[in-house]
Order: C-alpha cells, then structure tokens, then sequence
C-alpha cells in the first residue's frame, strides 16, 4: 500500500495529502517512529484492525496490503477511489502561517498559526481542527519484497491529541475567519527539510474530513508579499503595501479594497459617508434596498441583512424603515 | 419683568403642548403608513412568492463559493 500511495502522491502532490502511522508492534527498534499513544488514539477512532489499513477522508477503510509484492493492481483500486473523493468541493480553506525559530543548543521551535476560513454557510458543530507534524521521505527497507523505497510523511507528532489542546471550529458563517496559534519543537533528530504540517478540518461524530493541508515548513511564509509586514498583521498580506494605507479606516489596505472610500454598516445600504467617514443613513437607503428587492444584485461590502435572520426581504425594509425615522442610529 | 415672563410662559404652554402632539401624532400616523405600505408590498405578492424563493435559491447554489476538498489518508502500516 505505501508504493501505491507513494505513487500517488508524486502524481497529485496538490490535492492528495497523507500522514502514516506506524503500528508499535512494527516499529524497528532503532528507529524513532514509535508513538503507541497517538498510534491508539488514532487508530480507535477508525476501528483499525490490522494493518495495513488506509483511511480515506475518514470515513472510507480499506484494508489489506499488495501480495506477492505486486503493488500495481492496489494502485489502480485507490487512483479510483481518489478520483471519487477529488471532485468533492469543501466550504472551508485552511491557511499555515508560521516562523523556525532556532534556539542555542537546543532544538529549534516552529510557531505557527492556522487560519480557517468559510467560503459558504457551513455548520461546524463537532468539528475541530486537527494538527499534525510529519517527516516526509524517510528511506525504509521493505523485507518481504527486498527493495528500499521512501516512507511518505510519517506521523511524528500529533499536536490536538489531548482534550485540553482541542480546537473546536466555531465559525458557521459566509465569509467568516478563525485563527489558531500553536507551536512545536522541532527534533534535531528530524530532517528539518522535510518536516511538514499537517491541519484538518474533521468532525469527531462521522470523523469525515472537510479539509486539509499541509506544507513543509521550512516553505510556510511568514510574509507573502514580502513587503516587510507579517501576514497577520497585514492590511493586505496578497500585496504588496509596507505603507499600510487604509483611507477609509476599515482595517483593509488601499491597494486590495474593493470598497475603498464606502463606509458600508447595517443600514447604510449605499454606503455614502461624510468627509469624516462617518456613514450616512438615510431615505436614498431605503431606495436602495429597494431596488435590491427587486433586483439582488449587490456588492460583497454591502451589509444588508439588518434584521439579522439570514434573509434579505421586505422585513430588512421595514428595520430599516423604523432605523430612519428614529435618526439613522 | 417677572410677571411678563410668566404671561408669556401661561401663554406659550398649550402651543407647546399642542406642537409636540402634532409632532408625535404625525410620527405615528406616518410609522403606521409606512409600514402598511412595506407590510402589504411583502404580502401583497403572494402569487410570486414561490418564484422568488426558487430564484433566491438558484442564486444562492450560483454564488456560493467552494474550494476543492482534499482527499485526505492516513495509513496505518508497519515500518520494516
């Protein structure tokens, strides 16, 4: 199963991620891979009989490895069963961010921060986020068959293991944003080349997985643009801006506003402000929601929703309506 | 001067009065208009109801934006 996978893995290094664990029943003596802790953990939550067994988007088992060292024929069942999971689309995108910070002596720490993001409404409720390090390409001698091959990112650490580590997802909404901060150290005993980050979304009722990634850490940036403000700090962190300029206050650059100079809150519909920035509510509102009413067409900065219900319809009008005559506040 | 002030307080109070009331009945009056005109604009397109909503549906499907999933394995195995 491991050739098949390395096989796949070489041939969809974007869309196919994998992390091995390794039974402590199997581990070498001499290697560092024994992690009987995480091993059960991870392997209870799956039923996990014998091995070898493959997970596939945590609901999918497969168990059972190549005979006779004929490895091909398991490559094309799990290229098939790849190409069923490849075409689904997930709400959520998972971004890393994060710093190797060397220390004298002793083994240099990798801090880090996962950024969680919804594309569309999407129920997080049971789902957490889940962090693991693994060291990719380490050589392994495969006895039953005599031949040497890579083992692909094997399990080195799993970081949301404890109850108290946890990292439930609580966003639920279009649009919405959830950052994580960690850290880990890093095993001088690893290939720090090679030592990678792995974040999941995964529900812990089905154990499906909504999404993942990973990269080497070493190729995590810490400064997209390169304009010498850090991603998180970066009114703009796609562009490059080390002036910051924020015209209109609202936390987002000049240069990647698509609504610069509109002051958009709940109520004011077109976004009108006076020379302070201070947004003007009034009747040419109500026209405008209106108008949206009967066309819904709008621009992502608009904040429409004034009842707060989800909805936009005849009852925004009506908030609105009431928001006007009592002073626009 | 202290009795002028006093007539023309006495004399001022009931248009006071009386322009506050208008003020608030006028506030009330055009409250309640519009909102019968909002509440019969939402009710009064009943038979159109179910199209909107199929149309706010299909755009909804439209505009909602999904990246691709991807296709995540964990592989328990055995290091020889």
């Amino acid at each position: 199963m491991s050739f098949a996978l390395d096989t796949l893995l070489r041939e969809f290094p974007n869309t196919l991620m994998t992390i091995e664990w390794h039974s402590p029943g199997f581990t070498p003596g001499w290697s560092d891979f024994d992690l009987p802790d995480v091993y059960d953990a991870r392997s209870n939550l799956y039923d996990v009989g014998g091995i070898p067994h493959t997970q596939w988007n945590g609901i999918e088992s497969f168990v059972g490895g190549a005979s006779n060292c004929v490895w091909e024929y398991m490559y094309n069942d799990r290229r098939n069963t790849y190409e069923d999971y490849a075409v689904q689309e997930s709400p959520y995108i998972i971004e890393l961010q994060g710093d190797l910070v060397d220390s004298d002596g002793s083994s240099p720490v990798f801090n880090f921060d996962v950024i969680i993001s919804l594309e569309d409404d999407f129920s997080s409720s049971g789902t957490v986020l889940e962090l693991f390090v693994a060291e990719d390409s380490i050589m392994a001698y495969w006895s039953a068959c005599g031949e040497e091959h890579n083992a692909r990112n094997v399990g080195r650490a799993w970081l949301t293991m404890d109850e108290d580590d946890q990292v439930p997802i609580t966003i639920s909404g279009s649009g919405q944003s959830q950052v994580h901060s960690g850290s880990f150290d890093v095993s001088n005993s690893w290939n720090h080349d090679r030592v990678k980050l792995i974040a999941l979304a995964q529900n812990l009722v089905t154990n499906e997985v909504f999404q993942a990634q990973t990269e080497l850490i070493l190729n995590i940036p810490t400064d997209r643009d390169e304009d010498g403000i850090t991603n998180l700090e970066d009114n703009c962190p796609d562009d490059a801006n080390p002036g910051q300029e924020d015209l209109d206050g609202d936390d987002i650059g000049d240069i990647c506003d698509p609504c610069n100079g509109l002051v958009y809150v709940l109520g004011n519909v077109n976004g009108d402000a006076n020379e302070g920035y201070d947004p003007i509510v009034d009747v040419i509102d109500l026209l405008a929601l209106s108008d949206y009413l009967e066309d819904p067409v709008y621009n992502e900065c608009q904040m429409l929703d004034l009842l707060e219900d989800g909805e936009i319809n005849q009852w925004d009008l009506i908030v609105l309506a009431d928001l006007i005559m009592n002073g626009g506040s | 001067m202290l009795i002028y002030n006093r007539t023309l307080n006495i004399k001022s109070f009931p248009r006071n009065c009386e322009v506050i009331m208008r003020t608030n009945t006028f506030n009330l009056i055009s409250k309640a208009f519009v909102l019968c005109l909002l509440t019969a604009s939402a009710f009064g397109q009943r038979i159109d109801r179910e199209d909107s909503v199929n149309n706010d549906l299909r755009m909804l499907v439209e505009n909602a934006s999904r990246s691709q999933q991807v296709v995540w394995v964990e592989d328990f195995t055995g290091l020889n």
